[in-house]
């Protein structure tokens, strides 16, 4: 891109930084309500039981408590869910997972209702519970749910697969097995809400989708939605854990109930236990190639354990299902996946969404191929990866964007040389790895995706942007805000964020699946263009001269007679009519029906998609196991980069969670049966287990439907990170780890 | 609700007057505590705040005696131009600790006092035989700090005393000291195996006289006399070395837990005990003259 631009990848300053590294920014525990009182959750011991009664009076009795709710007070719907409608705001009869709530308890301070949450004795008929998804779905086991206990199942064929094995040269066969991940935000989950006095209820949430908050509330409440007013808070991280609805429910039910204000915010420990993580899985793999590594079928059966609760699990399904066959052509395909209940903590949407599991099993596979072969491992994926024109096996047909491929590989292959150069470390043995990566964008077709968003044109010259989806902290707000200054010809500086409120900001939808810059940019340009028009009519109107003489400069409006009026006086000039100038626009994702497959389950396929590949360099202690990863280049086609400090913030982010789920973290059952639950067991990295020499490549090869040729970066730089670790690994150690994490013990034989 | 006093002493004998009138419970960096609390793990009604009592934070040397205050951090150790001359281990071990923000909140006594199996700071002062010394209203006592220590947050602390100091010999003529530790990510570890080494060669270069300790592989900090005993009277060699190594896994007992395995722990304490040994003897055969 060499054309010059008013903003458009540069290096801005996001206009939260300064409130967010003082400290004043509000995240929904700093905000100050008058009587404000505080809930607090009763959370079910038990894995799996009967609830036999709930006695609430030695609770409700205690001074400063107002009130002690369950299941029963609810006076709408009991009943939420992002998919199905399956779980619970407050446990009914069942609980189904540890930390599940089961009772509140309000009080008029902190302290009054965590003592009182103690007080409610709850009585239990223990259930024997089911962890693993394989065996949940055997007959004989405990019914977790009235329609059993598969929340969702696909299968999914494209050309024959037995004839494909059967011209394959080389058939390998694995099972691969990836871990339960936290979200780890810094900020856990939390509600405030405020009964008023006319009857409307406001809800501060940090969440991704606020306006799905709204009308779980008025369900929960049988309130009608205009009743129910959300707001979104500074977020403080969120990577798709956020985007499940349940403290705002709550916190809404315990103002509605005492007629106040109410505040929740979830410990740590109960954020671990009873909100949405990254499902674990169990994936078997069988690939078959030719002898000259060209790929020909590839099978799949899986298993995904999403917990007690739907949440997300059958649209994860979806993902990873799709993501299956990677960024490779692979004429026959079988996968089958399940999404499996069981009485673990609920997964739902995470950062990847599918994509890291089924790529941890494919790039693994596609080394352990290339060994077989006798391959180098790039020439293997340079050999079957997707070209323009390419059909997938949903029948997608991958566009221009697959250019980045070669282009990665390309750039893989000279950082390969340079990293395989580098002498080791002493006593250490050294390894190079690689994986590419392929990330949906979109929540697939026959899904409304449907987002909108408000340009608003002030009488003091500010543009405002009135985002209909939360920032979370990527810095949605900023991209918006360059994407509409450079439409309209401003400076970034006049471009302003107003946080989303649901009585007055337009629905955006759900901030989530690599797509906001693309649905948020392409709404707002087009609002930009449509604004300009406005200014235009009404400047005409207001002075006299005939519409097509008019012409639009940075911010002025250009007359016949060479005179320049600035927006701001024609703005002010419809202010004084007690009008505003301002213009809303849709931005629907596409799915063109001619070219996109309609054979496919709801949610399938995906159409647009985001590439790239990492390298790793490790440096292995082949005596204890202990991997350093000690260089890591990431590679990361956005189309076109719209911020460039937001796009190397969330590939720096991704590859450090991506390390962590290739090295450290899972949330395993300890002793007693309970799970790994805090920072001090549930181990991420810190900035002492990021590499040193870290580099970030980006690529902009333009999507055409993109704004200003911009696509997803969200999720995908986490993805590829894994893999590359553990094909690192084995070739410096020649041991294959097909279990995450990569803990010394799987790498040495004692 | 938590709710207890706080008392803030400014002056030892005030501190030590107070512990024996309350009982109460000494908060020195509060690293341990403090989680502990507001975990539900710990409660004392009364906590004694020592932070004020600055004559308790210093490292000196008296009568070739190495002496460290209590209230010395983890960041004073790290640093100490004295330590590093002396026992280069502990200064190794204190720069571990947790996060630039523990070393600097966190103390060596109350590393002790907290008796944790894992604790950084103590290995090395086990391989100088360290001693600790104890205070209260009434007097003081001191003991070696193996005996201090009984078992996971279990010590010989009593009601009323404090931990004043600890203190050590310096190794004299050919000697080496050594720490390494492991943990599972490389910041904020905590140790999976944690082991101390130092020796000491005579003019023909063999070990008269040396201590190996290990973390994490015992329901305290443990010494290994098998290992020691393999050493003593013969040259480090790199097979003597690795024989004494593994024989340390006779004196040690590790667990399985959500940080590692018994089996590993028990592999890396070998592996790691040969490499300190070694370290140590390198380090000592420089000073050989």
């Amino acid at each position: 891109m060499t054309e010059e631009t008013l903003t458009l990848g540069k290096s801005e300053l996001r206009k939260d930084a300064w409130d967010k590294v003082t400290g004043a920014a509000q995240y929904v525990a700093d905000i100050p309500l008058t009587d404000l009182c505080h809930a607090v959750i009763v959370r079910s011991p038990l894995h799996y039981g009967r609830i036999l009664g709930i006695n609430k009076s030695a609770a409700q009795n205690i001074p400063g408590v107002l009130r002690v709710l369950a299941a029963e007070d609810i006076p709408g719907n009991k009943i939420f869910g992002p998919l199905l409608q399956d779980q619970p705001s407050l446990a009914i009869d069942i609980v189904r997972h540890l930390g599940e709530p089961v009772a509140i308890v309000i009080a008029d301070n902190l302290e009054t209702a965590r003592m009182a949450s103690e007080l409610v004795k709850v009585e239990y008929e223990p259930l024997e519970p089911v962890f693993d998804p394989g065996q949940s779905l055997k007959p004989g086991g405990p019914r977790l749910h009235p329609e059993g206990n598969l929340a969702a199942q696909f299968d999914i064929q494209d050309g024959d697969i037995e004839a494909g094995f059967a011209e394959a040269d080389v058939v390998l066969e694995n099972t691969f097995s990836v871990p339960r991940i936290s979200p780890a935000y810094m900020e856990p989950e939390n509600s405030l809400a405020r009964w008023n006095e006319d009857g409307l209820i406001t809800v501060w949430v940090s969440s991704q989708h606020p306006f799905t908050d709204q009308v779980f509330i008025a369900d929960a409440l049988d309130l009608p939605v205009e009743k129910v007013q959300v707001k979104s808070a500074v977020i403080g991280g969120a990577f798709g854990g956020k985007e499940d609805s349940s403290l705002a429910i709550l916190a809404a039910l315990s103002a509605w109930a005492v007629r106040g204000a109410v505040r929740i915010v979830n410990t740590r420990n109960e954020s671990f236990l009873a909100h949405p993580k990254r499902h674990p899985a169990l994936i078997k793999m069988k690939l078959g190639a030719k002898r000259d590594g060209t790929l020909v079928a590839l099978r799949a059966m899986s298993h995904m354990d999403t917990g007690a609760y739907a949440s997300y699990g059958p649209a994860v399904g979806i993902i990873f299902t799709e993501t299956l066959a990677g960024s490779y052509r692979i004429p026959n395909v079988h996968f089958e996946t399940f999404v499996a209940y069981t009485n673990s903590p609920l997964s739902g949407a995470m950062r990847g969404f599918g994509s890291p599991q089924s790529h941890f099993a494919l790039e693994s596979m596609l080394d352990m191929l290339a060994a077989e072969l006798d391959m180098h491992p790039l020439a293997l994926r340079r050999k079957n990866m997707l070209r323009p024109g390419d059909k997938m096996f949903t029948g997608v047909v991958v566009n221009d964007t697959a250019n980045s491929l070669p282009i990665c590989l390309d750039q893989a292959e000279a950082i390969i040389k340079r990293f395989s150069q580098i002498e080791p470390a002493p006593g250490k043995t050294v390894g190079v790895g690689m994986a590419l990566a392929a990330q949906s964008m979109g929540l697939g077709a026959k899904v409304p995706d449907d987002s909108t968003h408000r340009l608003e044109w002030s009488p003091d010259g500010d543009v405002y942007v009135h985002l209909g989806s939360p920032d979370m902290g990527q810095g949605l707000a900023m991209a918006a805000e360059q994407v509409t200054a450079e439409a309209l010809g401003l400076p970034y500086e006049v471009v302003k964020t107003i946080p989303l409120d649901t009585l007055t900001s337009p629905n955006g939808n759900v901030t989530c699946a690599s797509r906001m810059t693309y649905m948020v940019g392409n709404a707002l340009i087009d609002a930009a263009d449509r604004l300009i028009q406005q200014l235009l009519d009404e400047a005409a109107r207001m002075m006299n001269f005939p519409r097509e003489q008019l012409s639009y400069q940075v911010g002025r409006v250009v007359c016949p007679d060479g005179q320049k009026v600035d927006a701001a006086e024609i703005a002010s000039r419809v202010a004084d009519d007690g009008r505003t100038l301002q213009c809303e626009s849709t931005f629907s994702f596409p799915y063109p029906e001619e070219t996109t497959p309609q054979h496919l389950p709801i949610g399938m396929p995906h159409v647009i998609f985001c590439f790239g590949a990492q390298i790793v360099r490790v440096e292995v202690d082949p005596e204890i196991g202990n991997v350093d990863v000690t260089h890591l280049v990431a590679i990361h086609d956005v189309g076109r980069v719209i911020s460039k400090p937001a796009v190397e913030g969330q590939i720096e982010g991704a590859v450090a969670t991506g390390l962590g789920y290739a090295l450290y973290e899972e949330m395993p059952l300890k002793e007693h049966q309970q799970w790994v639950d805090s920072f001090t067991e549930y181990l991420i990295p810190t900035t002492k287990d990021v590499p040193l020499n870290y580099e970030i490549i980006i690529l902009e090869v333009p999507e055409a439907s993109g704004p200003y040729g911009a696509k997803g970066i969200g999720e995908i730089p986490l993805v590829p990170t894994a893999p590359a670790v553990a094909n690192a690994v084995y070739d410096a150690v020649g041991v294959r780890v097909k279990s995450l994490p990569l803990t010394p013990e799987k790498l040495i034989k004692i | 609700m938590l709710e207890f006093d706080f008392l803030t002493p400014n002056r030892l004998d005030e501190s030590t007057a107070i512990l024996e009138e309350t009982g109460g419970c000494i908060l020195a960096g509060g690293t341990d505590l403090i989680p502990k609390m507001r975990n539900d793990l710990f409660f004392a009604p009364i906590l004694v705040d020592l932070s004020n009592i600055d004559e308790l934070s210093f490292i000196e040397e008296k009568d070739d005696q190495i002496v460290i205050g209590a209230l010395t951090t983890h960041q004073a150790i790290a640093e100490s131009a004295l330590l590093k001359s002396t026992n280069p281990a502990l200064v190794t071990a204190a720069g571990t600790v947790g996060c630039v923000q523990t070393r600097n909140r966190g103390t060596l006594g109350g590393n002790i006092a907290n008796a944790s199996p894992a604790a950084d700071s103590v290995p090395p002062l086990l391989v100088y035989d360290a001693q600790i010394r104890l205070l209260n209203k009434a007097g003081e006592r001191t003991m070696p700090l193996t005996e201090f220590l009984v078992g996971p947050g279990m010590t010989k602390l009593e009601s009323g005393e404090l931990i004043h100091s600890v203190s050590f010999s310096q190794l004299q003529g050919a000697w080496g000291g050594a720490f390494q530790k492991l943990g599972v990510r490389n910041g904020m570890a905590i140790a999976v195996v944690s082991v101390a080494a130092a020796i000491v060669l005579d003019a023909s270069g063999k070990v008269s006289d040396t201590r190996l300790a290990l973390g994490s592989v015992a329901s305290t900090v443990v010494r290994s006399p098998k290992a020691e005993s393999a050493l003593i009277g013969h040259e480090p060699t790199p097979e003597v070395v690795s024989r004494a190594a593994e024989a340390c896994a006779e004196d040690i007992s590790p667990i399985s837990d959500v940080r590692s395995t018994a089996e590993y722990r028990r592999h890396a304490a070998i592996v790691l005990a040969r490499r300190v040994l070694e370290q140590a003897a390198a380090e000592a055969r420089g000073r050989l003259v």
